[in-house]
């Protein structure tokens, strides 16, 4: 008898401890898909991981750990993780991945099998601590975990990129490619003494010099670099400063040689054309940074701001204060390359909206209308009993993207701002400013016999002067 | 016969065109950058070459004192571009002057706009600079603007500054009438005139430094200071027309130290004349002395050689031939 109970013992435990692992499991999943959870943003660690910290609730303590790297990968994706408030580690909140909460029932086949039990989720997120004392707090029936979790989140990032559910930079249309370029702010070469003072007629003004400080500077180079790797990683290489400066000398010098083999001739150049032989981009990235001495300790402080070239308005930015250490183990290059790098993402989040915007309601550009003083007209003389203002203000209304611009008008000026054109006219090329004013040009040619000369500043900006060429 | 004729025709025209040489062809303007101007010390070498161009580009090759081609330099705007690098744009007013340096007379001007870029603010100036051109008409016509002016002004001020002169020399003010003459320029055609009164103008000066010379030399002469009457007289120029007289009073002197001179000599002969014939009774004495010693002593000597002659043959023969017999 004895025997025979000893049998059924030996069978029907290991069934029932069995059984009880998966209830837990199930348990868990249940909770689980319920996403009852809080985040909130550690760290932003080099090579672009993600320290968390995942409350998660249940009746169960064990069940609530054993979840929290789901919910970590789960929060980043669709919710973001909240700032964390204690001053000494000025972290910021983290945007989710995606644009919108509905991605989640769009790619459901998906994600049902990424947050499967020992799905793909957990090759993105590790835990760092769990059950330390103080995160598990009793919130009624239920427990309140709190779990510290590691994210690879660019490597979670490229994985939605690849799955599609998140655009690229360079996948969003938006026709002709904005070409980036970082520089130094001028705050940072007066700050640095990269610069040159000139007496402009009474008035001591500095002027930022490049050349100098990219030969000087060591940190500026490799924090250049360390944002166009990050940049290019996203697929989205930049225009380098360096480059263009050192192209701009090879052009002078190329003005200064070539000359006609049959008649000597050397090559025409305007004074608008030499005034624009400079370093061009559509979107400079500034960057600054400055040290914060704390008695023997010593923090950086940086500011990246994305601004649009042509219009002037800053389209994306990121800055911190990276954590302070002891001045004698700061190595600055290094370190300063690290915390960019690491705050790169909500930059590269708000360049993202911009380019979804240009691709959702057209590019924004600005026209400016001038007239030459021996035009024997301007933009109050009657054409077809209507001011040549107003006319031209029609045609620029009838091509916008959305109908809305707005306009300074005044007797020998027009200033056409927030004017928003097609990606894309008519026979499917893309469009820019130049492309754009171009159609006014011919309307002024063709229905009033009004000769003009059209100047284009990159994509974004065309000036037209009427009167001539 | 008829080629010959042509070739003298031809050369005889020739030589009547060059001697008949418009004044105004004469007249030198000397470039000149003063170093107060405004411009950035990169600027400065280029604003000099294009004044020199100004200046040989319009036959203005030669330098003078006379007429200088400057220029005056504003900054009408500047400007510096906001973009990377900046670009700096500047434009220029130059106002170009020639200017009679002696009379500090403004003889012509004239302004011209230049505009310049460059990555600096230096190469925005020396591309300014860049864009004068010499040969434009503007310029040109300044340029001969200026030769006429010359020429015209030159012409009315000749016969007034003449009578300035004249009147400086008159009161004794040489050098000050000289200054006046010598601001008329070479290419006025009275130069030749000009020349010639300033050649009198200035004997005259030398004649007065003359007088005062001589009547310093008569002086020292009164106090048969010679030698510094001849030093006064040496300072009296060739040029001078007081010189022959200068010459005599020279002669004079050179006489007066002549006779003087022969008297000393002869006195100084006599008693050289003195001493020798001392000397040489002394030396005959001497000589006298000296031979009475030689005689006394060479008489000695024959007294003893002869005492030991004997002795000798005395010896020789008992040693030697004592021997050999």
């Amino acid at each position: 008898m004895k025997k025979l109970f000893l049998i059924l013992a030996l069978m029907v435990l290991p069934v029932a401890f069995a059984a009880a692992q998966q209830r837990k499991i199930e348990k868990a999943n249940e909770q689980t898909a319920a996403w009852r959870y809080d985040i909130q943003n550690e760290a932003v660690g080099s090579e672009n991981t993600a320290l968390v910290l995942v409350w998660s609730y249940s009746k169960k303590v064990d069940i609530a750990q054993r979840q929290a790297t789901k919910n970590a990968i789960h929060g980043l994706i669709f919710r973001g993780a909240a700032a964390n408030s204690d001053p000494t580690k000025r972290t910021k909140a983290l945007a989710p991945l995606v644009a919108s909460p509905m991605v989640e029932q769009q790619y459901a086949a998906f994600f049902e099998k990424f947050f499967a039990d020992n799905g793909e989720y957990a090759r993105y997120a590790a835990v760092t601590s769990a059950g330390k004392a103080g995160t598990v707090m009793k919130v009624g029936k239920e427990y309140k975990v709190g779990v510290y979790v590691t994210v690879q989140y660019s490597d979670l990032r490229k994985r939605l990129e690849d799955e599609g559910i998140i655009k690229r930079l360079t996948e969003v249309a938006v026709g002709k490619k904005p070409s980036i370029m970082v520089v130094p702010s001028d705050v940072w070469c007066i700050q640095q003494g990269y610069y040159t003072e000139v007496d402009n007629q009474g008035q001591t003004e500095r002027v930022p010099d490049y050349a100098r400080a990219l030969q000087s500077d060591p940190n500026l180079l490799l924090v250049i670099s360390k944002i166009g790797e990050l940049m290019a990683e996203r697929g989205y290489p930049l225009s380098d400063l360096e480059a263009a400066l050192k192209s701009i000398r090879e052009e002078e010098t190329d003005m200064m040689v070539l000359t006609s083999k049959d008649t000597g001739s050397e090559l025409a150049e305007t004074p608008m054309e030499q005034l624009n032989r400079v370093a061009k981009a559509d979107i400079w990235m500034q960057m600054t940074w400055s040290e914060n001495h704390m008695g023997p300790r010593v923090s950086v402080s940086f500011n990246l701001q994305g601004k649009d070239a042509y219009t002037g308005k800053q389209i994306a930015a990121s800055s911190g204060t990276c954590p302070a250490i002891f001045a004698s183990m700061l190595d600055l290059p290094v370190y300063l390359a690290e915390n960019v790098g690491a705050n790169i993402e909500p930059f590269n989040n708000q360049l993202m909206a911009f380019f979804d915007d240009m691709s959702q309601n057209g590019r924004e550009v600005r026209l400016t209308c001038r007239c030459w003083d021996d035009a024997g007209y301007d933009f109050e003389s009657d054409f077809d009993g209507e001011e040549l203002g107003f006319l031209i203000e029609d045609v620029v209304a009838e091509t916008t993207a959305n109908n809305k611009y707005t306009l300074d008008a005044s007797q020998n000026k027009l200033n056409f701002t927030q004017v928003r054109i097609p990606l894309v006219d008519e026979r499917g090329r893309d469009l820019d400013a130049r492309r754009w004013a171009n159609k006014i040009k011919r309307m002024l040619k063709e229905k009033y016999n009004l000769e003009s000369k059209l100047i284009s500043k990159g994509l974004g900006h065309a000036i037209l002067i009427l009167g001539g060429k | 016969m008829l080629k010959k004729l042509f070739g003298a025709l031809v050369l005889l025209t020739t030589v009547l065109t060059a001697t008949a040489q418009a004044p105004e062809s004469k007249i030198c303007i000397t470039p000149y950058l003063c170093e107060e101007v405004a411009l950035p010390q990169g600027a400065l070498n280029s604003m000099n070459n294009k004044l020199l161009q100004m200046a040989t580009q319009n036959n203005f090759g030669s330098r003078s004192n006379d007429f200088v081609l400057t220029v005056n330099t504003t900054v009408a705007d500047k400007q510096i571009t906001a973009s990377v690098p900046a670009q700096y744009i500047v434009d220029l007013e130059l106002t170009f002057y020639v200017v009679g340096i002696a009379e500090q007379v403004i003889v012509n001007q004239t302004a011209v706009s230049v505009r310049g870029i460059g990555r600096t603010n230096d190469r925005a100036y020396i591309s300014a600079i860049n864009h004068i051109n010499p040969r434009t008409p503007a310029l040109r016509r300044f340029m001969t603007e200026a030769r006429e002016k010359i020429v015209d002004y030159y012409a009315t001020r000749v016969p007034v500054l003449c009578s300035k002169a004249q009147s400086l020399a008159d009161r004794g003010e040489y050098e000050k009438a000289l200054g006046v003459l010598g601001t008329i320029p070479e290419s006025v055609e009275e130069y030749p005139m000009i020349a010639e009164k300033m050649t009198a103008t200035y004997v005259q000066m030398l004649d007065k430094y003359a007088t005062v010379s001589l009547q310093t030399a008569k002086s020292k002469m009164v106090l048969k200071d010679y030698e510094g009457a001849l030093e006064e007289l040496g300072y009296v120029d060739p040029m001078s027309s007081r010189f022959d007289e200068a010459c005599k009073m020279v002669d004079t002197i050179k006489a007066t130290l002549d006779a003087r001179e022969q008297a000393e000599m002869a006195a100084r002969l006599e008693q050289m004349e003195m001493q020798r014939e001392m000397a040489q009774k002394m030396h005959d004495d001497e000589m006298m002395m000296r031979k009475k010693q030689l005689e006394a002593s060479q008489k000695s000597a024959s007294e003893r050689a002869s005492a030991q002659m004997d002795s000798t043959t005395n010896s020789l023969q008992s040693w030697l031939f004592g021997k050999l017999q």
